[in-house]
């Protein structure tokens, strides 16, 4: 396992999260290990189906039903989350670590105003009256970058437009100072000036409140403008991790370098594309090996022998494959 | 480019929907101006992008093309004929040369149906390759597209979201079409199946000398399948370039801050490029500013010009169109109507 800083804010160590069928079991999350320190931003990036929501849901203990925990550790400012009652969790939730979701309109309640929306948790949590949580709010709403925010408190979500209604589920998840904001894939139904918008204010946050981010996404663009940290999933095993300049500028591990050269590059149309064939394994039929080995350029027949593991670099990198690129 | 008539050509094209104000219809009737007013031409086996963000009308523009919705005005000719005005033997020819790549793969194929029925479906209607014919044409479209004859079939959820793609564009193509109109064709897939699909429009374009016509909103995919990009901004057209030109030497300022927001995975690009955050919104096309309709957010502000005056179209450079009031010295500009092609001419319908 890497090697995790005494100052982490978050360690998810060797997380199993599998969801039992009536004739199968996914293993949707299968020996993930990563850890975001205070004022880091760390990217989760893969394809779909690699586990990256899963593992995020397991940290806030919202793994829908019929999943389920297996086995692993979750250190949350040094306390073990996976040992905590369904009571602390919830004290936990929204307080200490608190989460946006991908579709802002389905995730806010149509029938309360934002107002509302963003003082619940601040009654709740923090205890506020409600005159105090109305004022609290509206200063949420001016930190991220709401105009006119007094006016937008009465506003119900459907009135708001994408890009706003993302910076309302910022600002509930603000409320209540967290030190860990988690963000599934927030900003993918967002044009692409609104999503620099949003990237621009997570940064600006981070600087200013010093939280650590954990950020879901399928785009490693995204991940190359807003993190500085990348963990690269795939078939819900983590593939290599480490800054994000050198995981992208030199990918040690087969499936990065595949990912990124199956995209579309800004300058360079002349290139073709050259996609990764077939398809990720079934999550509910996982080979003993490395996940990719089928797909992999570099695969020998000891790839698909025994588990790989994923080894330390020293770099602060860690790759799991037998044979990684230089 | 090559030098060619063009196939396709757009002329002050108009789209206003219009839109009830409160409730059982009272209060003024107001319409969204989705498109306003765009002149633009395509050439034959030419790739054209048109881009910009939700609600620019580059969806709409698209399916006044494919005949699926009517023009409040203005004028697409197809082959020199107006398509507005066809009989009805030639529309039945204008509908089998048109052809459409829709967005979503999961929702566009009929789950009820064989892969092979949905790809035959098209011949069906136009009544081509009759009898044994069409089971042939039939297994042949499904190896062009990279996919088994054998699987003909198969019903949809059998395939994965980039092989559905496949299957829409073997029905694209089984009609043997002339122009082609791809709505965002890659933007509900992974990378790697979005890699499989531009690459084969990239080929079925070369070898059956198609004309597309690309909408997306991902500058990166409409630089690796275009040859020109037409930006929209609020239903008007802000800059025509071919591709190379735009990603290289961008004039106008809302296509520069497009560009910039591309996330990229280089992270030097990243750290080297202009940064570029428009303050604000898009605004709502019910209600588009005045002047040029960009000046609310517009990072290269001139004065009230911008605000009063709506900036026409000018070829800034040969082939080069820009919308905007930096580029009105009339010594290097000549406004597109006196020029040629590619943009035609320019509207200045208000």
């Amino acid at each position: 396992m890497t090697a995790v800083s005494a100052a982490a804010l978050l360690e998810v160590d060797d997380l199993h999260t599998h969801f039992h069928l009536k004739k199968k079991v996914v293993r949707a999350v299968n020996g993930v290990s990563f850890s975001v320190r205070r004022g880091e931003i760390v990217g989760i990036a893969g394809e779909s189906g690699a586990g990256k929501s899963v593992a995020c849901l397991s940290i806030l203990r919202l793994v829908p039903h019929p999943g389920r925990i297996e086995r692993g550790r979750i250190l949350f400012s040094g306390e073990d989350l996976l040992g905590k009652s369904a009571r602390q969790m919830r004290e936990l939730r929204g307080q200490m670590v608190s989460m946006v979701f991908e579709d802002p309109l389905n995730s806010l309640d149509p029938s309360f105003t934002v107002g509302d929306l963003i003082g619940e948790a601040l009654i709740l949590h923090k205890g506020l009256s409600k005159r105090d949580a109305r004022k609290k709010a509206g200063e949420l709403l001016r930190l991220v970058g709401i105009p006119d925010p007094e006016r937008r408190l009465d506003n119900y979500a459907h009135e708001l437009s994408g890009g706003m209604q993302q910076r309302v589920m910022i600002a509930i998840a603000l409320s209540c100072d967290p030190a860990l904001l988690i963000a599934d894939n927030p900003t993918t139904a967002l044009d692409v000036t609104i999503q620099i918008q949003i990237l621009d204010l997570v940064k600006q946050l981070r600087d200013r409140l010093g939280m650590g981010v954990l950020w879901i996404t399928h785009d490693l663009g995204v991940v190359a403008k807003l993190c500085d940290r990348v963990v690269i999933m795939y078939a819900g095993e983590v593939m290599e991790q480490g800054d994000v300049y050198r995981v992208l500028k030199r990918p040690r591990h087969p499936y990065t370098r595949r990912l990124i050269a199956a995209l579309p590059k800004l300058g360079r149309a002349e290139q073709r594309l050259m996609p990764i064939e077939g398809r990720p394994p079934d999550p509910a039929h996982l080979p003993n090996g490395c996940p990719f080995a089928t797909r992999c350029y570099k695969a020998r027949p000891e790839c698909a022998a025994h588990e790989v593991p994923l080894l330390d670099t020293g770099d602060g990198r860690a790759v799991r494959c037998l044979f990684p690129e230089d | 480019m090559p030098v060619q008539p063009a196939l396709l050509e757009v002329r002050n094209l108009v789209k206003h929907f219009p839109v009830r104000r409160g409730l059982f219809g009272r209060g003024p009737a107001r319409a969204v101006r989705a498109v306003d007013g765009i002149s633009f031409d395509i050439a034959r086996g030419e790739t054209v992008g048109l881009v910009g963000e939700s609600g620019c009308g580059k969806t709409t523009t698209g399916r006044m093309i494919m005949k699926l919705i009517t023009p409040t005005s203005g004028d697409i000719r197809f082959e020199g004929f107006s398509i507005g005005g066809l009989s009805f033997d030639q529309e039945r020819a204008y509908r089998r040369s048109v052809q459409m790549v829709f967005q979503d793969p999961f929702s566009s194929l009929n789950p009820r149906m064989t892969v092979g029925s949905i790809i035959g479906y098209p011949m069906r209607i136009q009544n081509a390759y009759p009898g044994p014919a069409r089971d042939a044409r039939i297994r042949e479209l499904l190896e062009l597209v990279g996919l088994s004859r054998f699987q003909a079939s198969w019903y949809p959820h059998e395939f994965s979201g980039g092989e559905r793609q496949r299957v829409g564009i073997a029905a694209a193509l089984a009609l043997n079409p002339k122009f082609i109109f791809c709505d965002e064709p890659v933007s509900s897939l992974d990378v790697s199946a979005q890699a499989q699909i531009l690459n084969l429009l990239k080929d079925v374009r070369h070898e059956f000398n198609l004309t597309i016509l690309i909408v997306t909103h991902n500058l990166s995919v409409v630089e690796y399948l275009s040859d020109r990009v037409v930006v929209m901004y609020l239903g008007k057209i802000v800059e025509i370039a071919a591709t190379t030109d735009l990603y290289r030497d961008t004039l106008h300022p809302y296509s520069k801050a497009l560009v910039a927001a591309i996330p990229t995975p280089d992270p030097d690009v990243e750290r080297e490029r202009e940064q570029i955050i428009l303050r604000g919104e898009i605004p709502s096309p019910l209600d588009p500013p005045t002047g040029c309709s960009f000046h609310t957010r517009c990072q290269s502000y001139i004065g009230d010009i911008c605000r009063d005056v709506e900036p026409p179209l000018r070829q800034v450079r040969p082939g080069h169109f820009a919308a905007c009031h930096l580029y009105a010295d009339p010594a290097t500009a000549t406004t597109a109507s006196s020029a040629a092609r590619p943009a035609g001419h320019v509207t200045n319908l208000f």
